[in-house]
């Protein structure tokens, strides 16, 4: 089952389709799951453009999308997320967690676009990833979507990084806007133009 | 002959004990709190450039002069670690005959290399001054002699898993870290290593605590030894209670209210006002996070 929701209505290219076409870069974080706990990706976008001069890390971003992907194949997922993100001609980067390495098969197959990025996270990494994710919240540099369900799953999160099991989320939208911020944080040795079928 | 000899052997003793005398009665003893702001202070400033005046310091020396375990839990950038290095320094001072072993723990060994790599900078002018001779080319190792006289102060992790070292003091200086608490059993593991590895290594009924930190989490390290009556535990937070800044010389309010921007709410009110996070508590706030959210127009 696949819910997505999708909404660009916070950005400053609502209303003005010529912008949309504007260099406005996608960040997305990928939290991998099928059986037991669903797939989460949430796309962020910063509000200025991308030759703004601002440096990345210090941009403010909003959510324009939260796709929920329970219990499908990952080769569906992954054709899912293609298409929630085949959207403008700004550069792109996405980030999955890769701990437990489920999409190392597909990787290999060479069924993954470059610009996915695999990020293995440690107690450390975690830790910092999520200090950056709540400063970005509380300092108001990430205004995020108006699901419920996300909400419910970024709440289930302790101060020792853990998601309880007894609730029906799992901290999955936690760590994909975690890796979604940490995306932002990439920089691209030439910045590259995302185009269909070049790219992936 | 044998009476010769009983003779050179006195003469030599006796001349070995005016060197003893010589070597330590050129450096009359001094309080923590006038040696910090007489002799370490201005070294620490040598190093690191002009330091603010700091009267919590002299305080906290003044419980350090009358009790053996002493935890201080206080902000970040109070100079509480300058106050550990300073006991150590006070020791090195000290210190006349005999061995004297210290052990310097932090979080990770690389921090206690890091604070006792700092400390050795501060001793460069101060040890040969009290007649000690640096022992050793280790830069993260203290290890000083002078005629019946031998002080030695290593580095130490809590993550280590190796039993700890004998020794007369013990400094244990931010040892919660906050990237290894990933769990309950993290923070028990600590809490143990500490009780069971570290604190029973104490030479004596002379030997001495310190534990300087910041809280973390509810039930680390910091915690348990405010609740352990052996400890003499003071803790000062960036703003007192009716208000005021702790340390106004070097963090009025409104560098404290620009600090709180930039490190966010929840890292304020832990690290400089002293409320350690309840582990189940969830990571984002609900308020933080209902602010977050879009609703209607942005």
């Amino acid at each position: 089952m696949i819910a997505k929701l999708i909404d660009w209505s916070a950005h400053p290219t609502k209303g003005n389709p010529e912008r949309l076409l504007s260099r406005y870069s996608l960040y997305a974080g990928l939290d991998v799951g099928r059986f037991v706990h669903p797939s989460h990706l949430a796309v962020i976008v910063p509000l200025e453009r991308d030759d703004s001069g601002v440096p990345a890390h210090k941009r403010h971003f909003v959510q324009v999308a939260s796709v929920w992907l329970d219990d499908e194949p990952y080769v569906e997922q992954i054709k899912v997320i293609k298409e929630v993100l085949a959207v403008g001609v700004g550069s792109r980067k996405l980030y999955y967690d890769n701990t437990r390495g489920e999409l190392v098969a597909l990787r290999e197959q060479g069924l993954l676009p470059s610009w996915w990025c695999g990020i293995t996270l440690t107690a450390e990494s975690k830790m910092q990833m999520a200090q950056r994710l709540l400063l970005a919240l509380e300092q108001g540099r990430l205004k995020l979507l108006p699901d419920e369900r996300q909400k419910r799953s970024l709440l289930m999160v302790n101060n020792l990084l853990k998601a309880e099991e007894s609730g029906g989320e799992h901290g999955e939208a936690f760590t994909s806007l975690m890796l979604a911020l940490e995306a932002t944080r990439w920089k691209p040795l030439v910045e590259s133009v995302y185009i269909e079928g070049l790219y992936g | 002959m044998a009476s010769v000899l009983r003779r050179s052997i006195s003469e030599l003793l006796a001349e070995l004990g005016a060197l003893e005398k010589r070597a330590t009665s050129d450096v009359p003893p001094l309080p923590l709190g006038e040696f910090l702001s007489r002799e370490f202070l201005p070294a620490v400033a040598q190093v690191e450039g002009e330091l603010v005046e700091a009267p919590h310091l002299r305080a906290w020396a003044e419980l350090l002069e009358c009790h053996r375990f002493v935890a201080i839990i206080a902000f970040r950038g109070s100079l509480k670690s300058t106050l550990a290095k300073a006991v150590v320094a006070h020791v090195l001072r000290s210190h006349a005959r005999g061995a004297y072993d210290a052990v310097y723990y932090s979080a990770t060994v690389d921090l206690a290399r890091w604070h006792l790599r700092r400390l050795k900078l501060y001793l460069e002018g101060l040890a040969p001054a009290w007649g000690w001779r640096d022992a050793t080319a280790g830069e993260a190792v203290l290890r000083y002699e002078r005629p019946g006289a031998i002080f030695s102060c290593e580095p130490a992790g809590l993550d280590q898993a190796s039993r700890g070292r004998r020794c007369n003091l013990l400094v244990l200086d931010d040892v919660s870290d906050p990237k290894k608490l990933a769990s309950m059993a993290d923070i028990d593991r600590a809490l143990e290593s500490l009780q069971r590895r570290i604190l029973p290594l104490l030479k004596d009924k002379s030997a001495r605590v310190l534990l300087v930190g910041t809280p973390l989490i509810e039930g680390d390290v910091i915690a348990w030894a405010e609740k352990n009556p052996e400890f003499l535990t003071t803790r000062l937070p960036a703003i007192l209670a009716d208000g005021q800044a702790a340390w106004p010389q070097k963090y009025p309010l409104e560098e404290l209210e620009r600090i709180k921007r930039l490190v966010g709410e929840k890292s304020f009110r832990a690290e400089y006002l002293l409320h350690a996070v309840a582990p189940a508590d969830t990571f984002i706030p609900p308020d933080v996070l209902e602010a977050a959210i879009l609703r209607g127009e942005p």
